[in-house]
């Protein structure tokens, strides 16, 4: 007899598994979009590996992350130990006016302490 | 003592190109059955990454152990793998010293291997994939057993068909190349949790 046991917690919906995921509303949207068939990537390189998911402006910056992106948002692209003691709903805004740091610079600095 | 999550499973499997299809049944599986599969993807190396693995492990009501992968790696020195067998022994120690808190299973893909690979374990049960996607997701649902809703073998298979086939796009959405990373599993959980919505409200 094999073993089992028996699940009785409610199954959630596809917007409480991606708010779970820190996946915002727009990646969300994205990723219906997907499934519909309608999603048409941007134009150029805008997806590029190493972009981390930004693109590209038209004189060829990396564009900048919002002000109102939450950290848990950049968790879920950077690590769950990202601006580790900092609280998930908290701007990225915040952030780089506490630390007087740019996204670019923390990542750098993230990475290096987790090599 | 971290709260646990109810419905969250570490699901503890090599990340490898040729695990690709059983990686993405696990997902598709898991979430068809209403769990929250955590891995250890979005946790970086380092001299605290065992801390980190086991704070996850203990965050989880249950996990998966997928020991299929016992060969040695071709790569010089030809070595085991040892990360899964580690990490399970940290599962059947926490659940030991917690019981109620945590239940745990192991997968292999061919029958009475683990019994020879890790003979301490025998007297318990194993869950035998055969290597299929279609065996993932058979002993998922023998593993876990929904009393009101329980998705059926075939259904979770065209959930899996259906991922397989978006792939590619999420993956360029994504910029990733590899579905091994934090982001590719987040996005990978939440589309298997679109399409199964879609396809029960479809039934109904």
């Amino acid at each position: 007899m094999r073993r089992s046991v028996e699940i009785t917690t409610p199954i959630p919906s596809a917007d409480e598994v991606a708010e779970g995921l820190g996946i915002s509303k727009s990646r969300m949207k994205r990723l219906r979009q997907i499934v519909d068939g309608t999603y048409t990537p941007k134009r150029g390189n805008s997806m590029a590996t190493g972009l981390d998911g930004r693109h590209r402006d038209t004189n060829g910056r990396i564009s900048e992350k919002r002000a109102d992106t939450k950290v848990g948002t950049l968790r879920a692209e950077y690590g769950d130990t990202f601006l580790r003691g900092i609280r998930s709903d908290a701007h990225l805004g915040t952030v780089r006016k506490e630390t007087g740091k740019s996204l670019t610079q923390l990542v750098r600095e993230h990475r290096d302490e987790h090599r | 003592m971290p709260r646990v999550e109810p419905d969250s499973v570490f699901l503890n499997i090599p990340y490898d190109a040729r695990f690709q299809p059983l990686y993405l049944a696990y997902i598709v599986g898991l979430t068809e059955l209403g769990l929250k599969p955590k891995a250890t993807l979005a946790i970086p190396g380092g001299a605290r990454r065992l801390d980190r693995i086991f704070e996850l492990l203990q965050g989880c009501r249950y996990s998966v152990h997928d020991l299929s992968r016992v060969e040695l790696d071709k790569a010089p020195p030809p070595t085991p793998r040892f990360n899964m067998p580690l990490e399970l022994g940290l599962a059947i120690a926490w659940a030991k010293l917690n019981p109620g808190r945590h239940t745990w299973f192991v997968c292999e893909s061919i029958d009475r291997r683990a019994q020879k690979s890790v003979s301490d374990l025998n007297g318990s049960d194993f869950n035998i994939h055969n290597g299929t996607p279609e065996g993932v997701m058979r002993e998922l649902n023998n593993a876990f057993v929904r009393p009101v809703y329980r998705p059926t073998v075939p259904k979770m298979m065209r959930s899996y068909e259906a991922l397989k086939r978006l792939l590619p796009t999420l993956k360029s959405n994504s910029g990733s190349t590899s579905v091994f990373t934090a982001r590719m599993f987040a996005d990978l959980i939440a589309t298997a949790a679109e399409l199964r919505d879609r396809a029960r409200s479809s039934q109904e």
